[in-house]
């Protein structure tokens, strides 16, 4: 039996960057990794490094809605594939959600088919909670509290950006799930045995759907989860959407709109993450993760990841329109490279 | 200023929406101008001109009805005109400040 971890968490939480750091280690050899992605272009499976026996699977639009055929289906290519020895015989799977998921729907998926449940077993449900932001959108997404009900194991994560101790959001967490071993992981840093370790009974796909532990959490019905035409669980204020620009960004311009963003958008800028080509250092991109008002340094690569050497913003909001972000980087760059022109000496970029 | 006046009516239809503002959103055609209309009647003319440096500037315009002759104020970018904008339109709108974490991320 090939032991299969979900790995789920809010948007922003920290999911990929854990991934990442465990994808690293050597104990994680042979890992066969699903990202499943909720937006019209997908960047984690371009930022998740792996060793030559780890290899990604990409799936997009999201897992625990429309597509579970689609997780179903892959799954199969996969196992089809490492009998026929076209892949590596990868050893367990990692499955990463998008931060939207309900992953109960997910685990559902995984024990109700015969044929996967003779080769695959469910060996843990791993949910990152971010620190800083965890007891807001706890509080207002249903889908994290979902997260943190089904969780095998809770990785806090951020806890270096907290100066309290955390007591109102650990409270929160443990109404919802009083059992889940607690860990905490700053920038994706914990032991995989940890996490991954030795395989856990297997996990009830069930026994989350209508819990007591869901007060004040609507349960979703699964009309809602199958439903193609109607709106999503995730309700239409969340959307998702991509901005594609050939032209470079002047490094201050990032900046400005960074600040933009944060300022008119707060709280409903679920999640932003993009690379961008910057006009003072075009070869090495910029990477950028936002999570309501709160961002990271960009990272800067020493390469572009593909031949894509576009800049692509990928947004996850509540009532944001994707022409005013087009707008607003237009005119912020127009501004910015009007004054570079008329003070040729500004706008160096530090790194 | 092309881009300005390309863009106008994107950005401000987008920026109230961001605010949870109604407002019906007028564009000119042969310039960078446009009016901003709230329910309550109360109407904003957002215009961007060229500006003594040689770049633009923005200018919010409103009627003072005590003087009955518009007010202007100029503002030195779009970030600032925008921030003046919310301050009119949606005072109550909380707005949260850019916080850059300490460390990179991992990716």
């Amino acid at each position: 039996m090939i032991p299969v971890t979900v790995l789920t968490g809010f948007l922003g939480s920290g999911k990929t960057t854990l991934l990442s750091h465990l994808l690293r280690h050597p104990d994680m050899g042979r890992t066969a990794v699903i990202i499943n992605e909720f937006g019209e272009m997908g960047l984690d499976h371009e930022l998740v490094e792996t060793s030559e026996e780890d290899f990604v699977e990409l799936t997009t639009g999201c897992l625990c809605c429309r597509l579970r055929d689609d997780l179903v289906l892959t799954l199969h290519d996969l196992l089809a594939r490492r009998r026929r020895e076209e892949v590596t015989a990868f050893e367990q799977i990692v499955i990463e959600t998008t931060g939207l998921a309900d992953p109960a729907p997910i685990l559902q998926t995984l024990a109700s088919d015969v044929a996967l449940a003779e080769t695959l077993k469910l060996a843990n449900v791993v949910t990152t909670v971010d620190a800083l932001l965890g007891l807001e959108t706890l509080t207002r997404f249903s889908e994290s509290a979902r997260q943190v009900a089904v969780a095998d194991k809770l990785v806090l994560t951020k806890t270096d950006l907290v100066d309290d101790d955390g007591q109102r959001l650990l409270s929160n967490v443990r109404k919802l799930n009083p059992w889940a071993p607690l860990h905490s992981a700053v920038n994706g840093r914990i032991a995989p045995s940890l996490l991954m370790g030795s395989t856990q009974e297997q996990v009830d796909p069930l026994r989350w759907l209508g819990q007591s532990v869901f007060d004040g959490v609507q349960p979703k019905s699964a009309q809602q989860n199958t439903n193609d035409s109607g709106p999503g669980p995730h309700g239409s204020a969340i959307e998702t959407f991509s901005i594609v620009r050939n032209r470079p960004l002047c490094a201050v311009t990032l900046t400005l709109l960074l600040q933009a963003l944060s300022e008119h958008c707060g709280a409903n800028l679920l999640r932003l993450k993009g690379i961008v080509k910057i006009e003072e250092d075009p070869e090495h991109p910029a990477v950028i993760h936002g999570v309501q008002h709160v961002f990271h340094p960009p990272t800067w690569l020493d390469h572009w990841p593909s031949s894509d050497r576009r800049s692509r913003l990928v947004f996850i909001v509540k009532t944001i329109q994707p022409t005013w972000v087009n707008a607003l980087i237009e005119t912020l760059d127009a501004e910015v490279r009007q004054l570079n022109n008329s003070q040729p000496n500004k706008g160096a970029i530090g790194r | 200023m092309d881009c300005v006046e390309r863009h106008l009516k994107d950005l401000l239809e987008g920026a109230v929406m961001a605010w949870d503002v109604v407002a019906d959103i007028t564009v000119s055609n042969d310039s960078p101008e446009a009016q901003v209309s709230v329910a309550d009647g109360a109407a904003i003319q957002v215009t961007c001109e060229p500006g003594p440096a040689g770049g633009w500037q923005w200018v919010l315009s409103r009627l003072n009805e005590e003087i009955e002759q518009p007010q202007r104020r100029l503002y030195p970018s779009v970030l600032t005109m925008l921030r003046a904008l919310r301050e009119e339109l949606a005072p109550e709108h909380r707005a949260y400040g850019l916080v850059i974490t300490s460390k990179s991320s991992s990716l």
